[in-house]
């Protein structure tokens, strides 16, 4: 009884830990065979990049207007006209929009709709023994295919990470429009708060998210189980994971970020 | 007219889709749905047993990110004391049903697709309708109505675990405002109706999430790897949907309106 | 190759697929020899297509009241798809299929569900609820359907388990059965209602040949003891030599000859007779 009460509760979390460790353990793969020569994978990080683009460029485009719009605009808009100073929106894009949404609406819309696609993909060859025909073959999989993928998502999460931030301000704009104030108060106030150490700071971080989002991503299609839930499956854990890694990671980021470079947080 | 066929697929895809939502909207409204209550029950264990921790978790981390950035923020416009009002808003309003929405979307909307999608595939919802049952009736209808009876609890237990983050990031972390002075601001900038709203904007997305993975998942065809693919369609068009209704509601609830307890 | 050349190439090989089109139902005769008995199913000219690609062309088919009829094919050619029809899964484009004197696509809903209680049908590999164990799964018709008190109920479900050779397993899961017992675990579920027509979708895919014969056995024996129109449908020779009291032959989406099957194995037809030895000199190719 007791025994059993325990497993109920250790198993999982043995379990847990173990994919971790076997996640890190892929990462450490991938770093050191993307380094060591050769370099045969340039043909398909081209395409999964491309691949990238073409399936994230849409609905980044919508959430990150919707986002901006919404949350940061309208109210902020409210809670800086109440002490009359919708002026510091722009100010307050600096903060929402470089440090903390656009790269959050990034992860969450990359993680979404490329990593799923990833282990979908991975997940289909893997069931189909296309793997293992790879293994058998003398290629090898991490190689050829988690470092591209790899390598393609870093850069695109890090350069969709400014489409999401153009955007995301000009969800700003709309919102500041909307309240019938001018511009020009707003682009005063956002570029003197903005500081390259932020915009360094938002483009590494998206960066990270993204090598997270491919390595969770890549290791649960390649995983995934044989039967007809197999591969969905794989794509549920993958992307309810990849969530959790992202925000984490976010919040360690933004603390670390905040107290190395306290000047940041000096209003001007 | 080649480039015509992307958007009319879209649009049929959206017809169908409306169509399928429909029937099980109505069957739920005619009550039809409690003829398999004993079904129901079994989904909302299963909701709750297998979802709850992981949204209350994502939450929480984003609860915690509200509150350093509005402990930060308030300091920069002078202030600090005012924490409260950020935390209040950001958490209440936007941030809680966002990571609400994405959490439903990532664990329930694809794990609905997955287990309906690997049903379809292994004949199990054709064994279903030859044994004459409304197999749409029993698998989608019966998820919705789990879902509107145990998300709302989980969706306030939610605002509960967002609130409790902010104000460790808030009092306990950045430490300008004394827990006291933090309560103050932090209640007197929302209300009940202010909670209903964040209420309504949830559940909104979270049957949006579950209709969609039910039409995911029902409709899944090609083997697995058809399971899969569905599963990866389902979370792009959940993420756009969870963005959309975010903003609107916002836009509705608070747009004209501030609610907030000073100023015009 | 020269360009003319390969034009050339191409015009033959139109050519060539317009005869085969011409040809392509010279095999079949659509010869429906008596049986003696009244059809509990039938299709009349029914034509279905999945976007291009057309899957029944015109079958005219009967299946005949209260014996183990077998639907025999290569496949690609529409046996599941038959099937699909029958219960109303799938509603044709053109034509109609008729159970008992009735037209299913003309039935609306509720029609249905009452119609397709009177179908057990055992799908490829079970279709067994993966939530349940084997005793709720076989139960669960009886308690959508039924009345019947639980202890009712389980009397039955146990019945038909033993009758399947399951006695012992009521409480195991779908995924810790072999591919063989899902089916015999369908079967039971199939069963349970009493029910007057049983379809099998290939009964022996994924079977090893002794397995095979076994559930060809137990699909005999419980269909004496039942009665009932009783379909197959498979490509396997041995099996429909083993069970079959009737057999169509379905190519391309049409009937090409159908009646008793002693009959159908001594029949002249070079199709049938290619098809039933599983020779690979014949009409039927690759393609």
């Amino acid at each position: 009884m007791v025994r059993s009460v325990a497993d109920r509760a250790f198993l999982p979390t043995k379990n847990l830990l173990e994919e971790v460790g076997d996640m890190m353990i892929l990462t450490g793969k991938t770093i050191s065979s993307a380094l060591r020569p050769p370099y045969p994978y340039g043909g398909e990080f081209v395409s999964q990049f491309l691949f990238a683009i073409k399936l994230c460029w849409f609905p980044l485009l919508v959430s990150t207007v919707a986002f901006g719009f919404g949350a940061p605009g309208l109210q902020a808009a409210n809670f800086l006209v109440i002490f009359g100073a919708l002026d510091r929106l722009g100010g307050f894009f600096v903060l929402a929009s470089i440090r903390e949404f656009a790269p959050f609406v990034t992860a969450i819309v990359l993680a979404g709709v490329a990593g799923t696609a990833i282990t979908a993909d991975l997940g289909a060859r893997k069931i189909r023994e296309e793997l293992d025909a790879l293994q058998v073959l003398g290629v090898d999989p991490v190689k050829n295919l988690v470092v591209p993928r790899f390598l393609a998502l870093m850069l695109v999460t890090g350069l969709f990470n400014i489409y999401a931030l153009i955007f995301g301000v000009f969800g700003g704009i709309l919102a500041t429009l909307t309240n019938g104030a001018p511009l020009g108060p707003f682009w005063a106030t956002f570029f003197t708060n903005a500081s390259t150490t932020d915009l360094w700071g938002s483009v590494l971080k998206t960066t990270l998210f993204g090598a997270i989002i491919a390595i969770v991503c890549c290791y649960k299609g390649m995983t995934a189980s044989g039967g007809a839930e197999g591969v969905g499956r794989a794509v549920n854990q993958a992307v309810v994971i990849a969530f959790l890694g992202v925000f984490a990671f976010n919040y360690v980021f933004t603390q670390t970020l905040l107290a190395t470079h306290p000047e940041i947080l000096v209003p001007r | 007219m080649e480039w015509l066929t992307v958007p009319r697929e879209w649009l049929t895809s959206a017809g169908e889709i409306a169509k399928f939502c429909g029937k099980i909207l109505g069957q739920v409204y005619s009550l039809k749905v409690f003829r398999f209550f004993g079904e129901t029950l079994r989904q909302s264990g299963i909701l709750i047993v297998s979802s709850t921790i992981v949204i209350w978790g994502l939450v929480f981390i984003i609860g915690l990110q509200c509150g350093t950035e509005g402990a930060y923020f308030s300091r920069s416009v002078g202030a600090p004391s005012q924490a409260g009002v950020f935390a209040a808003w950001c958490d209440l309003r936007e941030l809680v049903p966002y990571a609400f929405g994405y959490m439903m979307a990532a664990k329930v909307g694809t794990g609905i697709v997955a287990e309906l999608g690997s049903m379809r595939i292994s004949d199990e919802i054709d064994a279903l309708e030859v044994m004459g049952i409304d197999s749409v009736l029993f698998l989608c209808a019966t998820r919705l109505l789990a879902s509107w009876l145990v998300l709302p609890f989980v969706y306030l237990a939610a605002i509960g675990a967002g609130f409790f983050a902010s104000y460790l990031a808030v009092v306990q972390q950045v430490g300008d405002v004394s827990s006291g002075g933090y309560f103050l601001v932090f209640w007197m900038f929302q209300n009940p109706p202010d909670l209903v709203y964040s209420l309504i904007k949830g559940m909104v997305m979270a049957t949006v999430v579950v209709l969609v993975g039910c039409y995911y998942g029902y409709n899944a065809s090609g083997g697995p790897v058809g399971v899969g693919t569905a599963t990866a369609k389902s979370m792009v068009l959940n993420i756009v949907m969870v963005h959309l209704i975010g903003m609107l509601g916002t836009q509705v609830f608070w747009g004209a309106n501030p609610r907030a307890p000073i100023g015009g | 190759m020269s360009e003319d050349k390969m034009q050339a190439d191409d015009a033959t090989r139109v050519a060539s697929v317009v005869d085969d089109r011409d040809d392509e139902f010279k095999w079949h005769t659509g010869k429906q020899l008596p049986t003696g008995v009244q059809d509990a199913i039938e299709f009349v000219d029914v034509h279905k297509a999945f976007g291009r690609n057309k899957i029944l062309r015109g079958l005219n088919m009967g299946i005949p009241e209260d014996k183990i009829s077998m639907i025999l094919g290569p496949s690609g050619t529409g046996k599941s798809v038959c099937i699909k029809h029958m219960v109303g899964l799938l509603y044709p484009d053109q034509g109609d299929i008729i159970v008992h004197g009735k037209s299913v696509p003309m039935m609306h809903d509720d029609e249905l569900f009452d119609m397709r209680k009177k179908f057990g049908v055992l799908f490829q590999d079970g279709a067994l609820f993966g939530s349940m164990n084997l005793l709720d799964n076989v139960a669960f018709p009886l308690r959508q359907h039924t009345d019947k008190g639980e202890e009712e109920v389980m009397e039955i479900v146990n019945r038909r388990l033993a009758e399947v050779g399951l006695t012992n397993a009521g409480d195991k899961m779908p995924n810790e059965l072999s591919g063989g017992m899902r089916k015999r675990a369908g079967f039971a579920r199939a069963l349970v209602l009493d029910p007057d027509i049983v379809l099998f979708d290939e009964p022996d895919s994924g079977l090893d040949p002794v397995r095979t014969a076994l559930l060809c056995e137990l699909i005999q024996e419980i269909h004496e003891e039942n009665g009932g129109a009783y379909v197959v449908i498979t490509h396997d020779i041995m099996s429909a030599r083993r069970v079959a009291e009737h057999i169509s032959v379905l190519w391309k989406g049409r009937i090409v000859e159908s009646g008793p099957a002693e009959q159908l194995f001594n029949s002249d037809n070079a199709f049938v007779r290619q098809f039933l030895a599983g020779d690979s000199q014949g009409p039927l190719g690759m393609e």
